[in-house]
């Protein structure tokens, strides 16, 4: 297997690039237009579509995080995705900095009264927790998870860039090395910046699984986004020869897994807070089964875990190319519309407005709006204009890999 | 009596050094029409099932049925128990308080899948058997080792004990041996 390749693919990839980036220049241009316009969904927006982006960007270092743990060969194909995608982290965390400009007109827990205390400071659930939920440890947090998670994706892109260049081992033992730990700190600081910039929306709440169930959700955007991606780069070399049909099911077998397990932690959560069903816990799930925001509840139940698994639990549909990118399209969709099912009814709070002192600069817009869908529209293209940015630079297939021969070949039969 | 008693032949058995002998070897038994035989080899050959020509075992249907009679069983036995059989109020919620079957019904859905598997494994594979005609084949403990055995039996329409035996020696074996049941 080489690597030589044909003008056409980095030629096809760079107009992508363009068009992406342009795409999403546009759509930040809008976004700006209507923050200058006052136009209070401007936030609700910003948010879903950031952490759109944010999934596919931490789903891609978990990925390195499992794939120099565990070796597999399909790794070796996911990798070069993989890598390229978490080296997004850095624009994407400076792409925060709106957010983190304007807390309080997302975050309840972050709106003053003029004398400068927070509006909660009474409130007997949330006083207790604004030692952390304030506005200096906010910043030093986000500081935290940007130069653990930029640093990480660029330790992984460096080594791996050095063993492309040399082929030497030592470069492969180091990436295992720090694979360990980093997943650790992985979950540790997604955990908490899941705290922080999602849950926290809904102050008074609280749930322990949350950042667990964030993190299987970037796993699902990782993991669709790369069967889409590889299936559509197998129509070139080198990854036609590369990626064959048993690369391809151990992927989807990865994807199913995943959304297997996407729903294992959301019943997790929902059996503990259904059965106390005590007044401070449950207002998460009342605001998600108030009228309208129940069908988007029941989409996403259907949609990300009853029809995928039914549909994916076959060997031949994980097996086949069309049946298994059509799922992973879906998923991809439905993704979506879980970012929006995790944020639109926590701004939108119907269920607990009597029930706690909220205050009202956050919670004027409406549940759906325009530019909900403009600000996934521009972090969808953004990302992936900066994914295939550092997606270029590298070759395709970490061919200098020493295990690269092992793991891609060992499993095909030998006939 | 004696007729009963008389050892019948099992089939011809192949010995190959390397594994990429038999895989051919099957290649070629399935090309010149023989259907009923089986390959014993101490690693997973790759490939060799499709050149045997197996067909996909049904065992994940049956773990299927399995997991879904696990689901019905919980789900209908708490339903039963809590709505038919015995109904309490507990926390003024409804009998059919669905959330609460869902550990014991996902629970049992991996149990009866789970037990379907091994038992319905065992039950595909013939197992248990104290005993199997190949043991008679000479220098057999080696397919635990490191040799490759192809045996042809004689269950197979165009099971011919000389022809097949010719058919076998062009393989390039290291042993070809006729065997029997007894």
């Amino acid at each position: 297997m080489t690597t030589t390749e044909t003008d056409f693919l980095p030629n096809k990839l760079k107009q992508m690039q363009s068009f992406a980036l342009i795409m999403g220049g546009a759509g930040l241009a809008i976004m700006i237009l209507s923050w200058f316009a006052g136009v209070a969904n401007f936030y609700q927006g910003y948010l879903i579509g950031w952490f759109l982006a944010l999934g596919f960007a931490l789903g891609g270092l978990l990925i390195l995080c499992i794939h120099n743990l565990a070796h597999g060969g399909w790794g070796f194909l996911l990798r070069r995705p993989a890598e390229a995608s978490a080296m997004t982290l850095l624009p994407l965390m400076v792409l925060f900095l709106p957010i983190m400009f304007s807390l309080d007109a997302l975050y309840p827990w972050a709106i003053r009264d003029a004398n400068g205390v927070s509006v909660y400071a009474t409130d007997p659930i949330v006083s207790s927790k604004l030692h952390y939920l304030n506005h200096s440890f906010i910043w030093i947090r986000y500081f935290i998870y940007a130069i653990v998670w930029v640093g990480g994706a660029r330790l992984f892109w460096t080594y791996s860039g050095k063993q492309d260049e040399t082929g030497d081992i030592v470069w492969r033992q180091k990436m295992r090395f720090m694979a360990g730990p980093m997943a650790l700190i992985y979950i540790l600081t997604l955990t908490l910046a899941s705290v922080d910039f999602l849950m926290s929306l809904e102050p008074q709440w609280f749930s322990s699984i949350y950042g667990v169930m964030v993190a299987s959700g970037h796993m699902l955007s990782m993991l669709s986004f790369g069967l889409v991606f590889l299936t559509w780069l197998s129509k070139w070399e080198p990854v036609k020869t590369a990626f064959t049909l048993e690369r391809q099911h151990d992927i989807g077998k990865l994807l199913f897994a995943f959304i297997i397990f996407w729903a294992y932690i959301q019943v997790s959560q929902f059996i503990i807070y259904w059965h106390a069903n005590l007044p401070e816990e449950i207002t998460w799930y009342m605001n998600r089964w108030s009228p309208g925001f129940n069908s988007v509840s029941w989409i996403l139940v259907l949609s990300q875990f009853v029809v995928p698994f039914l549909f994916l639990i076959s060997r031949s549909t994980k097996r086949n190319s069309k049946t298994l990118v059509f799922a992973a399209c879906f998923l991809l969709v439905i993704r979506v519309v879980d970012m929006y099912w995790m944020i639109a009814p926590s701004i939108n709070i119907p269920e607990t407005r009597d029930l706690y002192p909220v205050a009202t600069k956050a919670m004027t817009g409406s549940a759906i709006h325009l530019l909900d869908l403009v600000g996934v529209v521009t972090f969808g293209s953004l990302w992936f204009g900066m994914f295939l940015y550092y997606f270029r630079q590298r070759p395709i297939l970490p061919v200098n890999d020493p295990y690269f021969s092992l793991g891609v070949q060992s499993k095909e039969p030998n006939a | 009596m004696e007729d009963i008693l008389e050892a019948q032949t099992y089939g011809v058995v192949a010995e190959f050094a390397h594994p990429n002998e038999v895989l051919a070897a099957a290649h070629k038994a399935r090309e010149a029409g023989y259907t009923v035989m089986d390959a014993y080899s101490p690693v997973p050959v790759h490939g060799l099932d499709e050149a045997l020509g197996r067909k996909r075992s049904i065992l994940a249907w049956l773990v299927f049925a399995g997991g879904l009679t696990g689901t019905l069983t919980g789900f209908g036995m708490q339903y039963w128990m809590a709505h038919i059989n015995y109904p309490w109020n507990v926390g003024g919620r409804p009998t059919i308080s669905w959330p609460a079957f869902i550990p014991v019904t996902f629970e049992l859905t991996i149990l009866f899948a789970a037990l379907t598997c091994v038992f319905g494994m065992f039950a595909l594979n013939g197992l248990p058997r104290p005993h199997h005609p190949i043991f008679n084949t000479p220098n057999f403990d080696r397919s635990a080792i490191d040799h490759y055995f192809l045996c042809i039996e004689a269950k197979d329409p165009q099971f011919d004990e000389e022809k097949v035996t010719a058919f076998l020696k062009e393989c390039g074996p290291e042993a070809v041996n006729t065997i029997t049941d007894a």
